[in-house]
């Protein structure tokens, strides 16, 4: 309980000051757009009805989620670092790469482009490029799970660093 | 603080590099050409296996405008584009458009659904009106025909065998298709 009421007052201390809100918001509505825009074409919008942006009800609160989880937890480490607190970005920067990995790598021509780059032949591209791309198709809805509760560790991480550190002054 | 930004910014960078290759990437499909086939030529002609069992070629259609589509059935993009095709079958029908729905040679290496299942599954009105007709690419066919390996490229073909247009991800390209279409009829 105690470790709630510091998430939430290190919270309060980060959007309570106007440089860190602005970053917050300004980073959950680029990433909201951004990853939309990758989760589209992912197993997970295969349901309809699309509600918004080509989304159904599953992408749009898992683009929603990640964006503000996101947008928190940069903001967060940046006051982190700023005060002098420990951060939690190596654990961010994971539930990023989980969030963005099976949207950029599976499905697309990225696979195939970078095989081709490197002098790859077209019996080594089809013969490899399902072995690479197949698993992050199969296993894209874990993946965005895994990101999700990445972020809400990074971002429960920072914030107790951010209590413990930088009091909310009465 | 400079170092963290430094890492950011580069991991920033690499990110939006990676999103514009795939950009760029998918807008060449559309670029009227792959390594071997492009728009005007020939449609080179191979057997192919239909879900009853039996071979046909691309002679079989002669008479035809025919989109041979090639897929991975383990590609959620595929999947989305036979839900497209399945909202669009109307208009492929009273065009007299036949689609060819290939699963590529071995689905690139990872195990997907048979096509005939993925098929039905995704696009049952067009499957049932037998406007989308699922079949197994053989490896020649495969190489031919998608060199680069893309997921989800198709190819426009003439009643006289001539590519007339050739693109991926019907899901997204729905309208270009619809226009090629309308121009060649």
């Amino acid at each position: 309980m105690a470790k709630d009421f510091g998430t939430i007052n290190a919270i309060r201390l980060v959007l309570g000051s106007k440089a860190y809100l602005f970053a917050f918001l300004l980073i959950t509505a680029l990433s909201f757009f951004g990853y939309s825009f990758l989760i589209s074409s992912s197993s997970l919008n295969l349901s309809q009805p699309k509600i918004a942006l080509g989304l159904n009800i599953y992408s749009l609160t898992a683009s929603a989620l990640i964006s503000v989880l996101l947008g928190l937890s940069l903001a967060a480490n940046a006051y982190a670092f700023a005060n002098r607190a420990s951060t939690s970005s190596k654990t961010g920067f994971g539930a990023v790469i989980a969030a963005i990995l099976p949207s950029s790598l599976c499905c697309t021509s990225f696979i195939p482009a970078i095989l081709a780059a490197f002098g790859a032949s077209t019996s080594t591209i089809l013969g490899i490029t399902g072995t690479i791309q197949g698993p992050f198709a199969t296993y894209e809805i874990l993946f965005i799970i895994s990101s999700i509760i990445l972020l809400v560790f990074s971002v429960l991480l920072v914030t107790r660093n951010i209590d413990r550190c930088c009091k909310v002054k009465k | 603080m400079k170092k963290s930004l430094i890492i950011g910014v580069a991991v920033g960078i690499v990110v939006i590099a990676a999103v514009l290759l795939f950009m760029q990437s998918n807008q060449n499909i559309g670029s009227k050409n792959t390594k071997n086939i492009t728009v005007g030529s020939k449609a080179p002609d191979y057997n192919f296996l239909l879900d009853n069992g039996s071979y046909a070629n691309l002679s079989r259609y002669k008479g035809h405008t025919t989109l041979l589509w090639f897929v991975a059935t383990w590609c959620s993009t595929c999947a989305q584009g036979n839900q497209a095709v399945n909202q669009n079958y109307q208009f492929f029908k009273s065009h007299g458009i036949k689609i060819v729905e290939l699963e590529m040679y071995n689905d690139l290496g990872y195990p997907g659904p048979a096509i005939t299942n993925f098929v039905s599954s995704y696009a049952p009105n067009a499957y049932s009106n037998n406007t989308l007709i699922p079949a197994l690419s053989g490896y020649n066919m495969t190489a031919r025909y998608d060199p680069n390996g893309y997921l989800d490229i198709y190819y426009l073909i003439s009643s006289n065998g001539t590519v007339l247009y050739i693109n991926g991800s019907p899901a997204s390209t729905m309208g270009q298709l619809k226009g090629a279409i309308n121009s060649s009829l």
